[in-house]
């Protein structure tokens, strides 16, 4: 076997998992803490996209650089979306919340279509040509780039959830949120908070790959079933390993394109998917 | 969607009185108004409405699980998209009767759909973990129809016109042909969701929907109530993703298996009422109206229909939890505390 | 005026009525203790103080506010706090994080880990097993680390849900003797418990309910040699 394209395979994968983690920590930490699958986490990784581009657009500093933009704006979408749209109807313990986010996910996409229309928009960074080589293979130095930025949003998190008060309270509402509240623990803004977490990180995968794919109303589409299957892997929830399990969806699609023509590499992923689903539900992490 | 008080409990072994409920006459009287639609005039409209009809058929096929089971299916593409294939090839490839391929899907998608329940219940695959896991299985099959070469891969599977074709051929010189074969698929599969409902299996899926771990101590055996409900749901739906490929004569992996047809089969039968007989039809007939009026006076923007019905979903969820039709229970219940019900 | 008063107190949860009429009173430095069967609504009886369970009506006074209207977690905010049944510690949280969460409204990060300091002083167990998940402690130390997180509030008042349910009877004693603990600091103590006998013990007076109401109460000596309490409650 050619070494180069081994390489270039499992490194180029390795690049898209980071992408693929990112957006899938958002959404396992808003299933962990408000035990919702947020269908609409796709229309957030699309806003991310175009807001990048807009903004591109205006100001013309650099993707990456807007990309911190981006978090802003999803800190604040997540945050209207719970208070406005979620809050009342997670009282009810039904389907309400995903119906919510169903809607939410086909009316933005409708928005950005009706605003945007469907040719397809790109976005470049100063960095979209020059490229780095390991050993024999070549990459795009913009693809480490989002490399490094998903892992550094995806340890800010971490840290934000581990050591900050923040956090603490997040985790305590994911746990027990009863109790919680008789700690003097404000659920419902903690719970804003979290969705307004997730919508970031999810807006910030958007922003990421603005600069990779030409951006049109059904360019999340593939972002966001990954970030499931990556979200699953990792035992929903658990957001180390919601981003390693993006980082090895990643992998395992760069080594299936290796053996299998077109787009077979993604049966693969969906293959693996169901066979967590059905074996480990709980993910990566190992549980007694 | 769960909805309270419209359902018996537990399983019983008496069986209550039939009588036919207001849904059923309006039921009924809606289906036979379609049937006499097109002799009224106006042609224009007929394919849109042929479509939707097809439409009302899947979402009640989907309905039987997603409404009476309590599950949450969300790749009901698998289906749709496997009776289209099943009845594209067998017509194409061996110039056999679609609905032959109709019946061929059918038996395809049933097990497969028992084949994925069987393990989802044996591996206690449930929630939303259900809903991914469905949806998995549809991607699976998109791709999977989109690289091989006997699919025609992404360019799909042409339906050829026939000369001289009849019925046997599903195709008709006369447009309002397929419409009135829409109106039956669309009736059978309100008959079918209704059978299940009143059966002794969809008292146990009721029973499993309201407390699933009350129900099976109760003795209902939760394996097989889902598996069946699974199989038969997707089998009433590859019936329409025949009629549908064999309607527009054409079918590609991203008409049959893409994530959106999952989320509208579901949308349309959520919107109605997932729980009613009337649920799916009034789902598809609103969601398709929606769809032509805001072409019609806002046709600058394609996307404003879907926008409309983002919002109507959002708005549903927080008033009407109960689709459309949760009207018409109102209204049933008027009904039954009148003929003072068993 | 007493710290805390309850009155005409009227429960449900979702039509179905759990607490008919509860009316009771805590002053500071007391111990007072609600008896009586399973599913009387002595816990829903806290849950309501503590805003948990917002269909209520009647009136809960606390330091000389109407509660109807606050949020549940300004309550704990005002001195209230609840330590509820079965203890509900942070399972996947450090026994520090869980007492930090006790703490969460302090008004600065010294106050803070002086009141955690004082927890470890307090219950040295805590201290050793301060870097452990919660979850992975015994039922014990997880009462221990219930009563202190409540405790890192600085409260006027600290509601205990059968605080001694599970527990061996050593610890049993041990979870008594940290109530008196709490009194002995001033504060005021409600205290549900089925174990009434030694409930009766620590306790300065004693509410006694059945299916929702209060059909007895007093102090607790008087409680304690009550017949009808002697053959349900304590088994004599």
């Amino acid at each position: 076997m050619d070494w180069r394209l081994v390489l270039q395979s499992v490194i180029g994968g390795l690049f898209n998992g980071s992408l693929y983690g990112v957006a899938a920590v958002g959404l396992a930490l808003v299933f962990g803490v408000a035990k919702i699958v947020n269908l609409a986490h796709g229309a957030f990784i699309l806003l991310g996209m175009y807001l990048v581009y807009v903004l591109h657009d205006w100001t013309s500093l650099d993707p990456f650089l807007l990309a911190f933009a981006a978090i802003l704006g999803g800190l604040a979408v997540g945050w209207l979306v719970q208070r406005g749209l979620l809050a009342r109807l997670m009282a009810t313990g039904q389907d309400g919340p995903l119906l919510v986010t169903l809607g939410l996910w086909i009316a933005i996409e409708a928005v950005c279509a009706m605003v945007f229309g469907s040719n397809p928009k790109t976005v470049e960074s100063s960095l979209s040509d020059a490229t780095f080589s390991i050993g024999p293979a070549n990459f795009y130095w913009s693809r480490l780039v989002v490399l490094a930025l998903a892992v550094a949003f995806t340890v800010g998190l971490h840290w934000l959830l581990q050591h900050t008060d923040l956090g603490r309270g997040i985790r305590a509402v994911s746990q027990d949120t009863t109790a919680a509240q008789l700690m003097g623990l404000s659920v419902g803004g903690l719970l804003a908070a979290t969705m307004a977490l997730g919508a970031a990180a999810a807006f910030f995968a958007g922003a990421l790959s603005a600069t990779l794919v030409p951006i049109t109303p059904g360019a999340a589409t593939n972002l966001l079933l990954m970030s499931f299957v990556a979200a699953v892997l990792g035992g929903l929830g658990n957001i180390k390993g919601a981003f390693v399990g993006g980082v090895l969806i990643g992998v395992v699609e760069g080594v299936g394109s290796l053996f299998l023509p077109g787009t077979m590499k993604v049966f693969i992923v969906f293959l693996v998917f169901i066979g967590f689903l059905l074996f480990r539900p709980e993910g990566l992490r190992r549980r007694a | 969607m769960t909805t309270q008080a419209t359902t018996s409990p537990a399983p019983r072994r008496v069986r209550p009185r039939r009588r036919p409920s207001l849904g059923i006459i309006v039921g009924i009287a809606v289906l036979a108004a379609l049937a006499l639609a097109p002799l009224t005039g106006s042609r224009h409209s007929l394919g849109i409405w042929t479509v939707a009809l097809i439409f009302a058929g899947v979402s009640s096929g989907w309905a039987i699980a997603g409404g009476l089971s309590g599950l949450i299916p969300l790749g009901h593409a698998a289906f749709f998209g496997i009776g289209g294939y099943a009845s594209a090839v067998v017509f194409a490839k061996y110039d056999l009767s679609p609905w032959l391929g109709i019946v061929v899907g059918m038996v395809i998608a049933a097990a497969l759909a028992w084949l994925m329940t069987v393990l989802a219940v044996r591996f206690k695959v449930r929630g939303p973990y259900f809903a991914l896991y469905t949806l998995a299985w549809a991607e699976m099959l998109r791709i999977l129809a989109s690289n091989l070469d006997y699919l025609g891969k992404t360019n799909g599977v042409l339906v050829p016109y026939k000369v001289d074709a009849g019925p046997a051929d599903l195709q008709f010189s006369d447009p309002r042909g397929f419409y009135l074969v829409a109106v039956g698929y669309a009736a059978l599969a309100m008959i079918v969701f209704l059978l299940v409902k009143r059966s002794p299996l969809g008292w146990r899926l009721s029973a499993i929907r309201g407390d699933e771990p009350t129900a099976a101590a109760s003795g209902v055996d939760v394996a097989r109530s889902l598996t069946r409900t699974m199989a038969l749901s997707a089998a009433m739906t590859a019936i329409g993703g025949g009629l549908y490929a064999q309607y527009i004569q054409y079918i590609d992996p991203e008409l049959a298996f893409n994530v959106s047809v999952s989320i509208d089969i579901a949308v349309r039968a959520i919107l109605g009422g997932a729980v009613l007989v009337l649920g799916p039809l009034l789902g598809s007939v609103a969601m398709t109206s929606v769809t032509e009026l805001t072409q019609k006076y806002m046709d600058a923007l394609p996307s404003a229909s879907l926008l409309v019905l983002g919002l109507a979903i959002i708005a549903l969820a927080h008033w009407f939890p109960t689709g459309i039709g949760g009207l018409g229970v109102r209204l049933k219940r008027i009904w039954s505390r009148r003929s003072d019900r068993v | 005026m007493p710290l805390l008063e309850v009155s005409a107190l009227r429960v449900s949860y979702g039509g179905v009525v759990a607490v008919h009429d509860v009316s009771l009173s805590v002053e500071r430095g007391e111990i007072v203790c609600l008896l009586g069967a399973n599913g009387a609504g002595k816990s829903s009886t806290l849950m309501a103080i503590s805003g948990v369970l917002p269909d209520r009506e009647g009136t809960v006074t606390f330091d000389g506010r109407e509660l109807a209207r606050v949020a549940s977690h300004e309550i704990a905010r005002l001195g209230l706090v609840q330590v509820p049944e079965g203890r509900r510690v942070f399972p996947e949280m450090t026994v520090a994080e869980n007492l930090q969460i006790g703490g969460i409204r302090a008004p600065s990060a010294q106050v803070r880990t002086q009141r955690m300091e004082r927890s470890y002083e307090m219950f040295p167990r805590l201290l050793e097993r301060r870097d452990q998940l919660a979850g992975s402690l015994s039922g014990g130390e997880q009462q221990m680390l219930a009563v202190a997180r409540a405790l890192m509030s600085d409260p006027a008042l600290v509601m205990l849900d059968e605080p001694s349910l599970g527990l061996s009877p050593a610890l049993v004693e041990a979870t008594f003797d940290t109530v008196r603990q709490v009194r002995e600091a001033g504060l005021g103590v409600l205290l549900v418990e089925q174990n009434a006998g030694e409930a009766l013990e620590v306790s300065d007076r004693a509410y006694v309910m059945e299916n929702g109401r209060v059909v007895l109460s007093g102090p607790a000596s008087q409680i304690r040699n009550d017949p009808q309490v002697k053959s349900a409650y304590l088994g004599l």
